[in-house]
């Protein structure tokens, strides 16, 4: 082992250490501001945002036979909307109009890389695909399933 | 940012007046929740009565450390807007869980001091209906028995049974210690969507309350760009809720009528 190597190993067991201390310290405080404002995780915000993807918000609701799953897409232009159904997901991609985010956006610096929506979202239970109606409220998607015959209640 | 020409500091809470507040009768809450119903309708009333923002309040303990740039000019995260007779306060960044409590504490106390006769908290009130396109109900709970009976002018309908999580059942629960009045606006909204429909019905409401006209035809021809806006703020809200046991409302209260 070089001397470097050693040096890099003796740093990385202090910084170790260091990191244990610290998180003792803030649990013996049972605070930490870090903690109670966890801020969206930036590494997969910038990933996001260098694709130029916005993930669009959903809101899932159990009928009891059916699941009812409203995606909600402003500013997409409808033509673009590509929805696809599985039996444990659903994966759905749009793009987005210019005009649309700089409107809602305006002069936010990040705004002029974003350019669709793209997302798979995970059921909550297994459904039949077939049995898919997709209704609309303005940007709200509202895809009504019928839940996979072993998953009804 | 403008340098403040006095400031007070309540539980960890700065309040600093930069602007002529005034003596407002009525101050109108916007904290993040359900549907961001609250914040939506606190934005459309000071944008409708071009209401300049005359406080900042601030917290390095309990307010993640953000300053909001509008116009160039840097800001507070939470600010109150104000004419002098009605007063808005609208925040760009949910409350964390442990700064819910000595904020709740210090608006009521603020208002207390200030001389505000009644604080109108705006709220979402996640339903399902919201999805079939019902157009939302809107509900109230009172502080007082005069809060009460200026609710009732509303013609929205008292919430009768059902718990309450959050920043607005804090605010509630001191406005009855301090004996404040406050009228929570529950207004039907979607549960993980911004919804300005129901910021809509909350804002003729508050309306009525001040005896003023506030056109919502603007926000409901916004919705959508509306939705795309405050699609983080939604995300960031959902997320500090399900931390705050927003859950519990969800859940029927032990003793029925």
């Amino acid at each position: 082992m070089s001397f470097d190597d050693e040096i890099a190993r003796i740093l990385r067991y202090f910084r170790k250490r260091f990191e244990e201390m610290e998180a003792l310290a803030l649990s013996m405080l049972g605070y930490s501001p870090l903690r109670e404002h966890p801020a969206p995780d930036l590494s997969y915000t910038l990933d996001r945002l260098r694709d130029g993807i916005l993930e669009p918000l959903v809101s899932i609701l159990d009928e009891g036979e059916h699941l009812v799953v409203a995606i909600s897409l402003p500013g997409a232009s409808r033509d673009t909307i590509n929805i696809r159904v599985y039996p444990d997901r659903i994966y759905v991609e749009a793009a987005l109009h210019k005009e649309a985010i700089e409107r809602a956006l305006g002069t936010l610096h990040w705004s002029r890389y974003v350019r669709m929506y793209r997302s798979t979202i995970r059921l909550p239970t297994l459904v039949d695909p077939s049995t898919a109606v997709t209704t609309t409220r303005g940007d709200i998607i509202i895809i009504k399933l019928r839940k996979a015959a072993a998953q009804q209640p | 940012m403008r340098g403040a020409f006095y400031e007070e500091d309540i539980n960890g809470f700065l309040f600093r007046e930069y602007g002529e507040l005034g003596r407002p009768s009525l101050l109108v809450l916007g904290l993040p929740d359900i549907g961001l119903v609250g914040p939506i309708a606190a934005m459309h009333i000071a944008r409708s009565l071009e209401l300049p923002d005359v406080v900042g309040i601030d917290s390095y303990a309990f307010l993640p450390p953000v300053t909001v740039v509008l116009k160039g000019e840097p800001k507070h995260p939470m600010r109150i807007y104000s004419n002098g007779s009605i007063a808005v306060l609208i925040t760009d960044v949910p409350v964390s869980p442990a700064g819910i409590a000595p904020l709740a504490s210090a608006i009521v106390e603020y208002s207390r001091r200030r001389g505000v006769e009644l604080l109108i908290s705006i709220t979402g009130l996640g339903s399902p209906a919201r999805l079939g396109g019902e157009k939302p109900k809107l509900y109230w709970i009172a502080s007082t028995d005069a809060a009460a009976k200026k609710a009732e002018e509303t013609g929205a309908s008292r919430f009768s049974d059902g718990l309450m999580v959050g920043p607005y059942s804090l605010i509630l629960k001191e406005a009855v210690r301090k004996r404040v009045n406050n009228i929570v606006l529950l207004a039907e909204s979607y549960t993980d969507f911004p919804d300005p429909e129901a910021s809509a019905e909350a804002v003729k409401a508050v309306a009525k309350l001040a005896k003023i006209d506030i056109d919502v035809s603007r926000l409901i021809k916004e919705a959508e760009m509306l939705r795309l806006r405050l699609q983080d703020m939604m995300k960031n809200t959902k997320e500090a809720l399900s931390r705050m046991g927003k859950g519990y409302e969800y859940s029927s209260t032990l003793i029925y009528s």
